[in-house]
């Protein structure tokens, strides 16, 4: 049975924990592990940051997050409207940061969470994020 | 997050419970730098034993504290990281740069030791 849940909310900080417990709850319900749970709250709590921290530069905005569960999948999208990444392979190197007192590690968890991830972001239309995560059997 | 501080002769205890991210982090960092200048001690022990989740900005704002602290001459210790906690920190290369002790106990003898 397809399950389906969606998100939209303001890039605030207080909402990167928001969406981290409500898509936990969900796996939850789609009879993912508690080990898989933890590792599924991680990976969203660090895409929301990225939007959050990253998609507006001095403006208000909003993120969606769109959840799917099917057969053995769970299928999480963290999507912005904002500024969008200029370089995405540097984005991706682990411990690349622009922000202060942070460790550029965002996506390398993600990638070690998830067991798939794919970003796709357009300069001035905003980034996305898909990443699934499959049920052991 | 919530966060309390117990002063001890050779440092600032601080006890953080429940979750350390974006929404918490900043506030952490402030309380925790405050009240360092408050009591001027330059040793911290944080009191990791009750937290319940860190993603990377969590670990990020614990490295800054370590990189503060021991710029002003003195250790940071974290106490007591519940195996999901210490997961994190080993993934991010952190277990060997910060000080991690089993309990609050154990961090106060290893900063004991260090400052006899």
């Amino acid at each position: 049975m397809k399950r389906e849940m969606f998100m939209r909310f303001s890039a605030h900080p207080s909402n990167v924990s928001v969406a981290r417990i409500a898509v936990a709850t969900f796996a939850a319900g789609a009879d993912f592990t508690i080990p898989d749970i933890e590792e599924i709250k991680v990976a969203v709590s660090e895409a929301v940051s990225n939007a959050v921290l990253h998609a507006y530069p001095g403006g208000e905005g909003e993120v969606t997050v769109s959840v799917t569960s099917q057969g053995d999948e769970l299928v999480i999208e963290v999507r912005d409207q904002g500024c969008g990444i200029p370089d995405i392979e540097k984005a991706k190197e682990p411990g690349f940061t622009t922000v202060p007192e942070h460790m550029g590690l965002g996506l390398s968890f993600i990638e070690s969470f998830m067991d798939s991830v794919s970003l796709e972001s357009e300069v001035g239309s905003g980034t996305a994020v898909r990443m699934v995560k499959k049920r052991c059997p | 997050m919530h966060l309390s501080f117990n002063r001890n002769p050779a440092c600032v205890i601080a006890e953080v419970s429940g979750e350390l991210d974006l929404s918490t982090a900043g506030s952490f960092r402030d309380r925790v730098d405050q009240e360092l200048m408050r009591t001027g001690s330059p040793n911290l022990v944080l009191n990791l034993q009750n937290l319940e989740f860190i993603d990377s900005t969590g670990l990020g704002v614990l490295l800054g504290r370590h990189r503060q602290v021991t710029a002003a001459g003195g250790k940071l210790i974290l106490a007591g990281p519940p195996p999901k906690v210490l997961a994190m920190i080993e993934m991010a290369g952190l277990s060997s740069v910060l000080i991690i002790a089993r309990s609050q106990e154990e961090a106060l003898r290893l900063l004991g030791g260090a400052l006899s």
